[in-house]
Formats: C-alpha cells, structure tokens, sequence
C-alpha cells in the first residue's frame, strides 16, 4: 500500500500526545477573559468608515520587542477608501516587561524587604553594571545607611554617615563565575531568565490592576525557592512592580519598583574608598566557594553559641537572630557579672567561688527570659541561690527589688551600652555561620537535600540531621549529630526531615 | 463561496457567536466551547504544557478584548477567526530561535513516548509513531506548514477552512500540505514499497 496522505495522516493522528486539559487553567483563564471581555465592552469602539473588517491580521506592526505595539488596518471598501487605525490594547506577555530589566545596561529603584517579625526595610539602588552597585537603605532608626559593593575589586564599602563610621569588606577567594553573579541584580536577571526561558515553568496571568493610578497587567510565576509576581504598564511596555517572595522557606517578601533604565550615572558614587573624615574598620571575608565542611562549621558554632541543640531549620534569618541575641546576652551577662562580682566581693555578705558561679547561672536565666518570655526560671529555685537577692540589689544600684519591667529596663539598657561588643563578637561568627548556609543554598535540586536536626543535641550518636547526593555521585553524604560525615547508599529515614529548597538557577556542585 | 444563512438556516453556535459580541453570559459558553481546541492547538505546536498554557491564555485574552470588533456572524467565522489569533500567538512564540531550542530540548529530553520508533519498514508494517520525534520533524517545518499540519491532521479542517484560518487561497493551502509530508516522508525516510498499513 502506498504511503499516502491518508496513511500518513492516520499516523499522524494516533502519535499525539496526552493533551488532558488542566481544569484549573480553564477555570482561571475563563475568570481572566470574562474580565477582560468586560472592559473591552466599556471602552467605546471606534468604527470604520465603510464595511467591516477585511483582513486587519495581515498589517500588524511588531517591535523587535513587544510582540504587538500597535495595529495599523486599511480596508478598500466599495465607493470609497477608509483608513481605521487602532492604537489601544496591546498585547504584553511576561517577557516583554522582562526585557527592559534584562537589556538595561544601567538601572536605578527602589526595593523594599519584609521579612516576619522585622522592621521593613527600604532602599534606593542604583546599578552601574553587573559587578558595581550602591544601596542607600532606610535603617529602623531612621538613619541612612550606604553600601556600595565592586565585585571586580572584590570589596564593599558600608557607611554610616551619622557617625562618621565605615566598613570595608574584602571579599578573598571570589571566582570569576561569582563575580558576575554576586551582584544583587544580576542575580534576580538570572531569576528572571528562568522565569522567562525554562521549559515547565508554570507562569499565569494575573489580569490587571491599578497601582498609583496606572493600569498595569500581572504575571505571576512560581519556581522553586521563589515565587515572583510582574506587573507591567501596557502602554509603555515596563515594569512597574516586581514581588517576589524568597528566602529557604519563604518568609521574606522583597519589592522592587520605580524603575529608571538606562540613565547616566556618576561613577564616583560607586567607589568604595572611604571618604575622608570615617572611622575605618576593615575585615576580609572568605568569599571563595562554599564547602560541606563549612555547613559542619556552621552547626558546629551555631550549637556552641545556642546552648549546644541544632537550629530548628535552616533558614538563615532565625537561626542569625538567635545567634545575634545569644551573642547579645552573653556579653550583657559579662559585663552584668561584673558588676555583680564587684558588689558581692565588696559587701557584708562573702560568698564562695561556687556560691557565686551559681548566682551567675540564676543571673544567666533571668536575662535569657528578658530575651524570650517563654522561658521564665523556677522562682522557687531561684529564691533558694544564696545571694541572688543582693545580685538584684547590686545591678538595681541599691533600690532593692526589682520588678520585671525594671529588670528588663536594665537588661536593655546593659544589651545597648554592650552593642558595640556585641556586634563586635557577632562579626566574627557571621561569616563562618553564613557560608554553611551558602553551600545549602548553592546545592542543585538533584542533591536532594534534607535537613533533620531539629530539637537534636549536638553529640547525639548515629543521628542524621543533614544530607544531600553531591553532583554525579552514586552515595549520599550523610552529616551526623556528633558531626561526623558517612557515605550512605541510601538517604536516611528521620520522621519531621524538611527538603531544603533548592535554588531556582544555582551552581552545579 | 460562502452563502449567507437565511434566518431558517441559523443554527444555535451561530446565534451564540452573535449574542457573545455582547453579551457576557454568551461569551462565556464560547469560551468553554473553544477552550479545549485552542489550548490541545497549542500544546500540540507547542509541545510544553506550561507554554502551551501561557499562548492559549494570551488568545483568549485577545478574543476577549477585540470581541466588540469581531465582525463574524457565524460559529465558523469565530473558529477560523480564533485558530487565526492562536497561530499567530503561537508563530510569534516560535519565532525566538531560543524558544525553538528548548522546546526541541524538551522534545528530545521527553519520556512520554506513548509510540514506538519510525513506522518499521518490513513484515511488522507501520506501527505508530514517536510523539517527541514527530514533533521534532514537524518543528523543522516552516511555521505556515507546520499551521497547516496541524490544522488539517489535528484539527481536521478542510483546505477551505484552513484558507480561511490563514488568509490563503485554497490551492496555496493544498502546496503547502504537500511539500509538508514529503518533508516528513525524507525525514523519517519512509520506503514507499516496503511498507505495508494494519487497516481496521
């Protein structure tokens, strides 16, 4: 038999594909339509002079850019020429606002950072290229605060102006790849190729809104690690507002708008020389790239810091917080005891060494229970350490019991005279810290990474808290409890382990 | 030629396609009519269900805001006029050579092969053909004779309609069809004399 139209065409037929519609879309984009059907039949329509429409779809002008930017239709009409010209409801899909992000060689906007529990930040930045940017941010304190970062010289500069203050960062060991990715937007243009180009990512519409009284059409696309929404101005083809939502689990919520592309910009604004006049502090952070053994540092410092039981996820906002407030009480509690220490050993009642390590320890709950009022001390026990009454007394200045509300006045008052110790013994475990963290930020979504340590003491025997497949191996590498590291053939089995996201567009390790 | 229905003649679809220019309620039953035909269209030009999800969107959206202008009066004038708004979202889609790539690469990369390999040539006749790889010769095609394909093997429209879809004269139609398959017969190399077809 020949092979035919027919026979072809019956082939044809019986190799398509499983195109089972998904109810959810055609629910949605029924929703969206009827919307936009309505405002369609709001608009008043203009007509032609003469007969309908012939055949507009064969003069439609396209930008390089915008798939339709306007739509120029000449009917011939019997008696007569008419000329119908359309100038209204372009059609923008995601990667048309995506495109002025992506070609801009210079951008300025602003950026506002909501994260639970925080004040919420905002700042101006300004971007030169892919390596130099400046943030000028809002502090809750209502002061400004300046970085300006070089990742070609590997530095950033950190300026308080109220206080004639800077902080010069050398970043050692950054590779090349890591300087043309570290820089705040150029990694979210990379987040934004993905959302654009990679097959299966799921983008829906989101119709259209009004913000500061312009009308603007939204995209909203999920991937895994973030979920960002675009919402974009039809009669500019720009963005107005890009949110997206990020963190490991979500819990931060970053907006960027009032976009300027492509505007000059003075280059000094960007160097990272301190200016004259600033107390200098310079500090080197290791910025090469993150390794198993610096996340075995970081459960290591954190448990040390935080009364020796792992951090309850790995999520990098809680678990600096409670290293920042148990750094914050450790240096309070110092520099209480000695206060403390004096009085004793100058008052009528002697205590032993022991006597005074106990009042110490009693001291040491009190304050962490300014910290966190879910952990209240045994009043009884308390009231049974020998001289801890005359401890109150001694850090109440003589004035006798205390309430709560003093004791936490004084707590406060001892965690800001301490900040600048504080922050000083923050600093140097912020880097190691991070660059655990880092390393699980950086692993591909085939590392199928877990995290189990939570409510786990460090030194545990034969318990997993973390594991992950490196790339193109056959084994997972299994970190234990007593950090120590094995190979496994198979992932552990721990009831209440958490998937680490993985990052949208990471490195391959 | 195409006669203008009487008014005994007007069926139902074509009294729908006139009331949904203004009317809400009707514009919705159009869409559900048409919904799933745009979207398996697309999905089949596309390949990807999530960008075949992304185009289809894109068409409604702009059937629903030029349907006050839509000068159609009949259920076939809306089908060529929607198939003709889908072809061009999706034709614009594949214009981008990145875009082209990835949709081969997801072609290539795809695990669902419902089919076997090419129609065997010998004793066993044709058997059925590889989804991916077909798509994969169909995406080499001109994007007016892949619309064709699709429309006339998938959508099962006559030359006339598929005319009427893509502003083309019949005979142009019937050309294009037929360098389309020959294309396809070199690409999966089909020996004419060896071939023998399982009729049902």
């Amino acid at each position: 038999m020949k092979l035919d139209e027919n026979t072809l065409a019956r082939l044809i037929e019986q190799a398509g594909p499983d195109d089972t519609l998904r109810p959810e879309h055609q629910r949605q984009l029924r929703e969206q339509s009827l919307a936009a059907f309505d405002i369609a039949q709001a608009k008043p329509t203009r007509r032609a002079f003469g007969p309908t429409l012939a055949d507009y779809g064969r003069w439609i002008v396209r930008s390089p850019i915008s798939r339709v930017a306007a739509m120029i239709v000449l009917v011939v009409a019997v008696g007569g020429v008419a000329i119908w010209f359309y100038g209204g409801g372009a059609t923008y899909a995601f990667a048309d606002f995506v495109a002025p992000i992506l070609e801009a060689k210079t951008a300025k906007f602003k950026i506002t950072t909501e994260m639970k529990g925080q004040p919420t930040l905002t700042s101006e930045v300004m971007v030169l290229d892919a390596a130099r940017q400046r943030q000028e941010a809002e502090m809750p304190n209502k002061t400004k605060g300046i970085t300006i970062t070089d990742f070609t010289r590997g530095k950033s500069l950190t300026l308080d102006p109220a206080s004639k203050k800077a902080l010069v960062i050398t970043y050692a060991g950054l590779t090349k790849k890591q300087v043309a990715q570290q820089n705040m937007f150029a990694q979210f243009r990379s987040i934004l190729l993905d959302a654009r180009d990679k097959p299966g990512i799921k983008r829906e519409p989101l119709g259209e809104k009004e913000i500061d009284g312009r009308r603007v059409v939204g995209f909203r696309v999920k991937m895994v690690g973030t979920e960002l929404s675009l919402w974009g101005d039809p009669k500019t083809g720009l963005p107005v507002r890009v949110e997206q939502t990020v963190g490991l689990y979500g819990n931060t919520r970053v907006t960027m708008s009032d976009f300027v592309f492509n505007v000059p910009m003075d280059e000094s604004l960007f160097s990272v020389e301190p200016p004259a006049g600033y107390t200098v502090q310079n500090q080197t952070v290791d910025a090469s790239p993150a390794t198993e053994k610096d996340l075995i540092g970081t459960f290591r410092i954190y448990c040390e810091l935080c009364g020796g039981v792992f951090p309850d996820s790995l999520d990098t906002q809680p678990m600096m917080m409670k290293v920042g407030m148990r750094i914050g009480m450790m240096v309070a509690s110092k520099s209480a005891m000695q206060t403390v220490r004096e009085k004793l050993a100058s008052g009528k009642q002697k205590l032993s060494e022991e006597q005074i390590r106990k009042v110490e320890e009693a001291m040491d709950k009190i304050l962490e229970w300014q910290l966190d009022s879910a952990k209240k001390p045994n009043e009884e026990e308390l009231r049974k350490t020998v001289g801890l009454k005359e401890a109150m007394e001694a850090l109440a200045g003589g004035k006798g019991k205390l309430s709560e509300e003093e004791i936490h006045k004084n707590a406060q008052a001892a965690a800001a005279k301490n900040s600048e110790a504080g922050m000083k013994e923050f600093m140097k475990v912020q880097t190691p810290l991070q660059r655990g963290l880092i390393f699980v930020f950086t692993l591909p979504a085939n590392a199928d990474a877990h995290y189990a340590g939570k409510g786990v003491t460090t030194g545990t025997l034969d318990r997993p808290i973390f594991w992950y497949k490196p790339t193109g191996a056959k084994t997972y590498r299994v970190i234990f409890a007593d950090l120590s590291v094995r190979d496994a053939e198979m992932p552990p089995k721990v009831a209440g382990a958490q998937a680490v996201p993985a990052a949208s567009s990471g490195e391959k390790k | 030629m195409t006669l203008e229905p009487t008014p005994a003649m007007k069926r139902p679809e074509d009294d729908l396609v006139v009331r949904a220019h203004t009317d809400r309620a009707a514009f919705g039953q159009l869409y559900d009519a048409y919904y799933p035909a745009i979207f398996r269209y697309c999905f089949r030009r596309l390949f990807v269900r999530a960008v075949a999800e992304d185009v289809t969107s894109e068409v409604f959206l702009v059937v629903a805001s030029k349907m006050p202008r839509f000068a159609g009066t009949t259920d076939e004038d809306f089908r060529r006029w929607v198939f003709r708004i889908a072809t061009n979202e999706v034709n614009a889609y594949l214009r981008q050579t990145k875009r082209r790539r990835a949709l081969l690469e997801s072609a290539a990369r795809s695990g669902d092969l419902a089919a076997s390999v090419c129609p065997a040539v010998g004793d066993g006749g044709v058997e059925r053909l590889d989804w991916p790889a077909l798509y994969r010769a169909i995406l080499s095609l001109k994007p007016c004779e892949q619309a064709i394909l699709h429309l006339r093997f998938f959508e099962q429209m006559s030359h006339e309609q598929i005319a009427g879809v893509l502003q083309k004269r019949p005979a142009s139609v019937r050309v294009g069809l037929s360098r389309a398959l020959e294309k396809l017969r070199c690409q999966f190399r089909i020996d004419e004399r060896h071939v023998t077809v399982h009729t049902r």
